[in-house]
């Protein structure tokens, strides 16, 4: 009878997270379409999250209008992956571009091939409309 | 056709749930075939399964939602095996603590404390040795 319970409760919770899953893609799809406005900022690698048994990610941190933002960027493609634990700690500090949405800055997506060269470079409260043309700034 | 719902399969049903939460809960991303796997696969067998098709859903905006890292795409074979033989080794040691707890793993609770115990002490040690 217990087991009989635990087994319908597990099938529910399952059931249950699937469409929790659906809902959650369906509103991340809506975030990210064509009609709602985005922005670019500068977001800052601020950490390396090690993951079990999942790929690992980098924690990275952006401020839009006084607001701090926080987003993890998973390790994805064997060029990251490859890379040993050294090396990938030396990502934490450098500053990459981020597109935002307006709406809900909270979505945020670090552009990880666009690095930002100039360390003077200061994003505006509020971000720019497009990639900033940079100066190659050596301190 | 006679469907029966048996305790195996309530059993199989329970792990596959306790790796989903708990995946969940600790990187805020699901391996759903390591889920699976871990509910429907014997110990050791899962546990590569999940390492090498890493196929799931990430919850981070930051990431396109569902997301596939398998040993057939990016994902090296030798990753894959550490993450294997990582999670086995750590499954095999948990599941011996029935020795010192007769009868735990005959119980659902039993086995979703286990299970627990197991998912949260595999993702520890495998950022552990990740470093």
């Amino acid at each position: 009878m217990e087991a009989k319970v635990a087994g319908i409760i597990s099938a529910i919770v399952l059931i249950g997270f699937a469409v929790y899953v659906y809902i959650h893609n369906s509103k991340n799809n809506e975030m990210w379409s064509s009609k709602n406005e985005k922005r670019i900022s500068i977001a800052t690698i601020s950490d390396l999250v090690l993951r079990g048994k999942t790929v690992d990610d980098f924690k990275h941190t952006y401020t839009i209008n006084n607001n701090v933002y926080k987003g993890y960027h998973a390790l994805l493609g064997r060029e990251l992956q490859s890379l040993s634990y050294e090396r990938r700690l030396r990502f934490i500090g450098k500053r990459y571009f981020v597109v935002y949405v307006v709406k809900d800055p909270s979505y945020g997506k670090i552009l990880m091939n666009k690095p930002v060269l100039d360390s003077m470079l200061v994003a505006p409260a509020n971000g720019w409309a497009k990639i900033p043309k940079q100066e190659k700034y050596t301190k | 056709m006679n469907i029966t719902y048996n305790y195996m399969s309530q059993s199989l049903t329970v792990k596959t749930t306790i790796s989903t939460i708990v995946q969940y809960y600790i990187n805020e991303k699901v391996n759903g075939v390591g889920a699976i796997a871990d509910g429907f696969l014997p110990l050791g067998y899962g546990d590569f399964a999940g390492s090498m098709f890493d196929v799931g859903y990430d919850f981070d905006p930051d990431n396109k939602g569902l997301y596939s890292e398998t040993i057939l795409g990016n994902k090296s074979m030798s990753k894959a095996l550490i993450e294997g033989t990582i999670g086995t080794i750590f499954s095999l040691k948990m599941h011996g603590f029935e020795k010192y707890a007769p009868g735990l793993e005959k119980s659902i609770m039993g086995q979703a404390a286990v299970g627990f115990a197991v998912q949260f002490g595999n993702s520890f040690a495998q950022k552990k040795i990740a470093k």
